[in-house]
């Protein structure tokens, strides 16, 4: 059996797809096997284990496999609910603060000043533009009849 | 496939899509904390309950006082964001930005809107930049620039 041959009936073993007859194979390879091969140390291990243990071990162990990837597939829904709520609660909750000449002020009160200071400011200048734009149309209507027929 | 591989390629995954669910402004950048120890600048950070009567559930403002040269960044960072608004409105003095307001690509139902205003062009001494998201439409934004 080649090392690539051995590795599938590995992975199949901890799928819980083998027949009795290819574990049987399994453990004879394992037993005679030259590879290195961390994955082929650690099935070794495992049916080393499960022989010692018992036919009741065995059937413990070949669902152990997918326990693993239930588990990787909760941490990461876990993991994703965790960024998803986390992102939600930043719009959910109330903060205030603001800097001030390097000072950082936490009173709400400041900060909305500050902020109604600032758009105080961008109102006075957007007056500003809507009338020079509306002094640019009036400018060219004005033009523009002088040319009526 | 191994559960090690699993957990690490969803993990990748589920970054890439978090990078890829909010594209930052270059606008935005500058509230990162960079003029916080500038001694000219204040700048505010406003959230939550005080923003629910303007439909925003984010606001940020930078003013910057008796620093004419900080112009300089906020225009470019403005600027470049302006080439991909949705709406605009740009006034210029000496060939410098003086006023800008930017309505820029919505995230899912969150409008985002840049504001930014150089009064040294005008006889002013300040800068100011302004940031705001939510669900506001332009027009009430404009209606809460004009109250």
């Amino acid at each position: 059996m080649t090392d690539n041959e051995l590795l599938t009936l590995i992975d199949r073993y901890f799928d819980a797809e083998t027949t009795l007859e290819e574990e049987r194979m399994l453990r004879r390879e394992l037993a005679t096997t030259l590879s290195t091969d961390p994955r082929v140390a650690e099935a070794g291990a495992v049916l080393a284990y499960v022989s010692e243990a018992g036919p009741r071990q065995a059937i413990i162990h070949h669902s152990y496999r997918r326990w693993r990837v239930a588990a990787s597939a909760v941490a990461t829904v876990v993991l994703a609910l965790g960024i998803w709520f986390s992102a939600d609660t930043l719009s959910s909750g109330s903060d205030c603060s603001s800097y001030i000449a390097c000072n950082r002020c936490s009173d709400p009160d400041v900060a909305i000043a500050l902020m109604n200071a600032q758009l105080n400011d961008i109102s006075e200048a957007s007056d500003v533009v809507t009338d020079a734009v509306l002094s640019d149309l009036s400018a060219i209507t004005e033009a523009f009849n002088e040319f009526e027929y | 496939m191994k559960p090690q591989r699993f957990f690490v390629l969803m993990l990748a995954l589920l970054l890439a899509l978090s990078a890829m669910a909010s594209s930052p402004l270059r606008s935005t950048r500058l509230f990162d904390g960079h003029y916080r120890s500038n001694p000219n600048a204040s700048e505010t950070i406003v959230t939550g309950k005080s923003l629910k009567q303007y439909d925003l559930d984010i606001y940020q403002g930078l003013t910057i006082t008796d620093a004419p040269a900080e112009a300089d960044v906020i225009e470019k960072c403005v600027s470049y964001d302006s080439r991909t608004a949705v709406d605009r409105e740009v006034s210029y003095r000496d060939g410098r930005l003086y006023y800008v307001f930017l309505a820029m690509p919505p995230e899912g139902n969150r409008n985002r809107y840049v504001f930014y205003l150089n009064q040294h062009l005008a006889g002013g001494n300040k800068i100011i930049l302004i940031y705001m998201s939510g669900k506001a439409d332009s027009d009430k934004i404009k209606s809460i620039i004009k109250k």
